[in-house]
């Protein structure tokens, strides 16, 4: 295949992808016009859905990593959570700044990261389990260290840089080359595949799976650590308990699952991205439409998440439907000419 | 030489004791988890553990976890989870509530909240199979429906409560509660273990492949596993209804995790299959109501109180449900 | 049949060995005498659970009285009826909630076990009409005046002042807060007096319709909507809700007027002349006083000369900080922000004079609660 026609067929690729958010900022801008809202597209607008996606996409793809390599783990939320609070409060006592809020929320997160996959590995227990463990007990160290005050510093411009436009590409750009470059480009990575493929296999033929998952907890802690630190950089972050910080796991699975299906067509990072992007695209419309919080989004989110999973499920059995439809339009077509003999 | 023979006596009890612990570790240790509460708490608290008060108060907040946790077990059993339960729960009691109010009948209300915990149910089991999307899909979908359902009719109240007159007396009276959790414990305990729908929901947990191939319709199977979790969700709802008289935007919403944390606290498997047996709803549910009553009575500090449950949680866990096949459990 | 019956026999054998052993313990264990008053806070931790607790602590000594302090939750009424539970279960005589959230079956608990609940900082809107003629309610202080009006009327001249022309106008929902419709009301009301004799360059525009928050954060759509704002009085707790999104939309060029402290440092930096936050309220931790005294009345047997004949509502004084000033002496002299007994306004000596068994009158204190302003702290 010569370079020209890799390069369009990458961009066919990643166009196709890339639809998805498109066809959901256009069915929005219809609605909202259609409503006499002409404010849907502003600077505003960019704003806020360029910060949303990107703390959606930094933790979705925590939680992918974890999940394309076979596990759901519930302590995503809480090592982020804890990371925030723990490094953020440090600076401030430090008088640090943006810099030194980034490398502690990742090192805390690495470090809780690391954690995790020690217990889960010493304790041989089912991961959904030891992580929901782990969650109860990071999370009852939101209460314990620093008075329970948890964080607050969104007002603090020198620490919270790299969750505003433009510095936040930066953490952006860096989980998505760490998720790609491990993912497709490391041997553990590729190891990884093949433990989540068939674990029993993978291991006979000498993959060593203890190190395995040490390497990509550290991998998820480093993304988690931006996570920490954008989450940070926004949000007043109180204690948490009762593992309410899984409801941050269940409100960014969604764009996970979204992701994994419009990635199909090029690379799933690249899916998950858009899938981001398009979910805040739809949040942004319906705050526009006055909708945007209480129980008509609850609603409307969990149908739209139906809705898309069951045809992406589905997407086979549509395609031979529509192949059937075309065909026998076609062969409609055929015995309608006139016989010229 | 009698002593000698008592000696060996005494070891060869010791050692069917230790052999029966590592053979049945996973059960011992959340019987052993329980045990350690009630004796622990009884000296902290100073007896106030076991004034007349206090264990109608422990029965009261038992009560709704042990039914809910007793109809969970078939769906765990499946190896999945329901994390719609908490919202479904507080659409139910508002719904309770409104009927109530309107026809004065309890009968009525919980007829209706019946039908829709069974509707709920197979929508579930059935949905999921039918367009082939993951449980947590569906559970997913159903929590973000009931949730935003629950704030609407609170929100057409004009009030953030909803609350009924009706006397629910009755139903916070101990010999009531202790009726009703043996009830639906031995139905589920007879269901579970005599019947089919245990059998073939313990073996979709274990291998649905192989269910299905020894001719069993799990589909249909997984429809009625999920009506049967129904049912108890809405006797759950009922006593929950019960305790207050009143509901709101965030009636029942940490119930889906709470039902989770206690069926894993009696040592239930999250794969399911054949290791899930009743004494994980009764065990774990009665264990972690006994935690969080426990630890205050105790003078525990709050702030504390989160991690000490944590950490109990943890060596519960790591004693009951140690996979030592050799590779990683999922 | 067999194992389970022996499970069952071992299971009933401790239970009954733990049965023994409570009740011997309940026979011989005491609480010294104190009177244990349990306490649920609407938050776990912040400078007012830190204030709440450290004049609470230096009054049991002088009030012979012992607090529990636990949390409540804003949603699950359930869970409050378990946390007032275990209260009792602990031996708690009082109770003092600072919320209403499923206020029937707790009193009817509380009258079942001969136990006494005050409010505090709640207007316990939804219940106080069912349960003012309850004997074991004694009676809730407000957090600052039931009526929203007056606060109202105040914001509206502020910005009338300082000479701000276009508001917006944001507030919680009507069914959780109704008082904020007076606030709203008050302040359109003062606005359009104003207009009547402004001249045309001169006049206030509010938003049309006011903006309801439902318990989360503002969203930045609110700036596309209102893009010309030069002010924005929030009467929603607009230090937590409004402000982080004014911070992240680049909006912090807008004044903010509402209600609600903080003692971050951060966010106090942008409060006072030519900066964002213009004014700032929070309630004295001292009203608890309220509560406490007419719980130990109770308790004690004791009533005061002019007790009302039903549970009421008392308004209490806040503190209102409008510069910085205000701010300055506020971290130096307030308890709320140094956390110190001996920076309250009251004393446990001072407490203790109000009971009703030392000479008290009721009068005396509702107008102790209504006497702790900004100028009575400058006054200290």
């Amino acid at each position: 295949m010569s370079m020209k026609s890799k390069i369009v067929n990458v961009l066919k690729r990643t166009g196709l992808t890339l639809a998805f958010p498109a066809l959901i900022f256009v069915v929005m801008l219809i609605i909202t016009l259609a409503n006499g809202i002409n404010y849907y597209v502003s600077g505003i607008m960019v704003r806020q859905v360029v910060t949303d996606a990107t703390l959606t996409t930094i933790i979705a793809l925590a939680i992918y990593l974890q999940f394309k390599n076979g596990r759901f783990d519930f302590s995503g939320g809480a090592t982020m959570i804890l990371s925030a609070i723990i490094a953020g409060n440090i600076t401030l006592q430090a008088g640090g700044n943006s810099v030194m809020f980034m490398v502690l929320s990742v090192l805390f997160a690495v470090v809780f990261s690391v954690l995790t996959a020690s217990v889960y590995i010493a304790s041989k227990v089912p991961v959904i389990i030891c992580t929901i463990g782990m969650t109860l007990l990071y999370e009852s160290l939101t209460y314990v260290l620093f008075d329970a005050e948890g964080l607050s510093i969104i007002s603090r411009v020198d620490m919270v840089l790299f969750g505003r436009v433009p510095y936040i590409f930066i953490p952006l750009v860096i989980v998505l080359a760490l998720f790609i470059f491990f993912t497709y480009f490391t041997t553990e990575g590729r190891r990884a595949k093949l433990l989540s493929g068939n674990q029993k296999v993978a291991v006979s033929i000498g993959i060593r799976e203890n190190k395995n998952v040490l390497i990509t907890y550290i991998v998820c802690g480093v993304i988690l650590g931006f996570g920490a630190l954008v989450y940070g950089s926004q949000q007043i972050i109180t204690t948490q308990s009762n593992l309410s910080t899984s409801s941050i796991l269940f409100s960014y699975i969604v764009p996970v699952f979204i992701g994994m299906f419009i990635g199909k067509a090029s690379v799933d990072a690249v899916g998950v991205v858009a899938a981001a992007v398009g979910m805040e695209f739809l949040n942004y419309g319906l705050d526009c439409l006055g909708v945007g919080a209480g129980g008509y989004q609850q609603i409307i989110f969990g149908m739209f998440m139906l809705a898309f999973y069951a045809f992406s499920a589905q997407a086979g059995n549509i395609k031979k439907l529509l192949n059937k439809v075309v065909a026998k339009f076609t062969k409609q077509e055929k015995k309608e000419l006139p016989d010229v003999r | 030489m009698e002593e000698i023979k008592k000696e060996s006596k005494f070891k060869k009890i010791l050692s069917a004791v230790t052999t029966y612990i590592r053979g049945h570790v996973s059960d011992v240790a959340s019987y052993a988890g329980l045990v350690l509460c009630l004796i622990v708490f009884t000296i902290t608290s100073n007896g106030r553990l076991w004034s007349t008060y206090n264990v109608s108060v422990l029965l009261e907040s038992v009560c709704v976890y042990m039914i809910v946790s007793l109809g969970a077990l078939f769906v765990y059993a499946m190896g999945y989870m329901d994390i719609s339960v908490g919202a479904q729960m507080g659409v139910y009691c508002l719904l309770m509530i409104f009927i109530i109010n309107a026809t004065g009948s309890l009968l009525l209300g919980f007829f209706v909240m019946l039908v829709l915990t069974l509707l709920c149910g197979a929508f579930n089991g059935a949905v999921a199979v039918w367009l082939k999307l993951p449980s947590i899909v569906t559970s997913l979908f159903l929590m973000f429906l009931f949730g935003g359902i629950q704030y609407l009719m609170v929100e057409s109240t004009g009030s953030s409560i909803v609350s009924t007159d009706y006397d629910f007396s009755i139903f916070l009276e101990p010999w009531v509660i202790i009726l009703s959790i043996v009830v639906v414990a031995g139905v589920v305990f007879y269901l579970f273990n005599y019947t089919k729908l245990g059998k073939y929901t313990r073996g979709i947990g274990a291998n649905e492949l192989t269910t299905a191939q020894c001719g069993v319709n799990t589909t249909k199977w997984k429809v009625i596993a999920y009506m049967a979790f129904g049912v108890c969700v809405a006797i759950g709802s009922l006593f929950l209804l019960a305790r207050t008289g009143s509901a709101g935007k965030g009636t029942a919403s940490s119930y889906a995790m709470d039902v989770m944390l206690a069926l894993i606290l009696g040592g239930m498997p999250l794969s399911g299959g054949m290791k899930a047996k009743v004494r994980c709803a009764l065990v774990g549910s009665f264990t972690y109501s006994l935690l969080s009553n426990g630890l205050i009575l105790s003078g525990v500090d709050t702030t504390l109180v989160y991690f000490i449950k944590a950490i109990i949680f943890m060596i519960v866990v790591i004693l009951s449900c140690r996979d030592r096949s050799g590779l990683l459990p999922r | 049949m067999r194992k389970f019956f022996k499970k069952v026999l071992l299971f009933v054998t401790v239970m009954a060995l733990c049965v023994g052993i409570g009740t011997s313990m309940v026979a011989c264990g005491g609480d010294g005498g104190k009177v244990l008053i349990g306490v649920g806070l609407y938050q776990d931790a912040g400078p007012a659970v830190t204030a709440t607790k450290a004049f609470l602590g230096g009054l049991e000594d002088e009030l012979n009285c012992k607090f529990e302090y636990t949390t409540l939750s804003q949603t699950d009424e359930a869970a409050n009826k378990t946390t007032v539970q275990t209260l009792i279960s602990k031996g708690c005589k009082g109770i003092i909630l600072t919320m209403d959230l499923g206020m029937s079956s707790i009193i009817a608990e509380c009258e079942k076990a001969g136990v006494y609940i005050g409010g505090y900082l709640s207007d316990y809107e939804t219940t106080l009409d069912s349960i003012k003629d309850n004997d074991n309610f004694v009676g809730t202080v407000v957090d600052g005046a039931y009526r929203g009006t007056a606060w109202g009327e105040h914001i509206a001249a502020r910005v009338i002042a300082e000479g701000y022309k276009n508001i917006g106008m944001i507030k919680f929902p009507a069914f959780a807060f109704p008082h904020q419709n007076e606030m709203d009301t008050a302040f359109r009301a003062k606005i359009a007096e104003y207009n009547e004799t402004a001249a045309d360059g001169d006049k206030i525009t509010v938003q049309a319709t006011t903006t309801e928050l439902n318990f989360s954060t503002l969203e930045a759509s609110y700036f596309s909507e209102n893009p010309d704002l030069d002010a924005i009085f929030a009467m929603c707790a607009g230090v937590d809700f409004v402000y982080p999104t004014m911070v992240s939309a680049g909006k912090t060029g807008i004044k903010l007027y509402t209600a609600g402290f903080t003692t971050s440092e951060s966010t106090l930096a942008d409060f006072g002349e030519g900066k964002c936050i213009q004014e700032l309220v929070f309630s004295n931790v001292e009203a608890i006083t309220y509560p406490v005294v007419m719980l130990l009345n109770k308790i004690s047997g004791n009533e005061f000369a002019d007790n009302p004949a039903q549970a009421e509502r008392v308004d209490s004084s806040q503190i209102i900080i409008e510069n910085s000033a205000d701010l300055e002496l506020v971290r130096t002299k307030s308890i709320y922000c140094t956390g110190k007994l001996e920076d309250a306004f009251l004393s446990a000596a001072d407490v203790k004079a109000l009971l009703a068994e030392n000479g008290g009158t009721y009068a005396k204190l509702v107008e102790t609660v209504q006497s702790m302003t900004i100028d009575d702290l400058a006054a200290l």
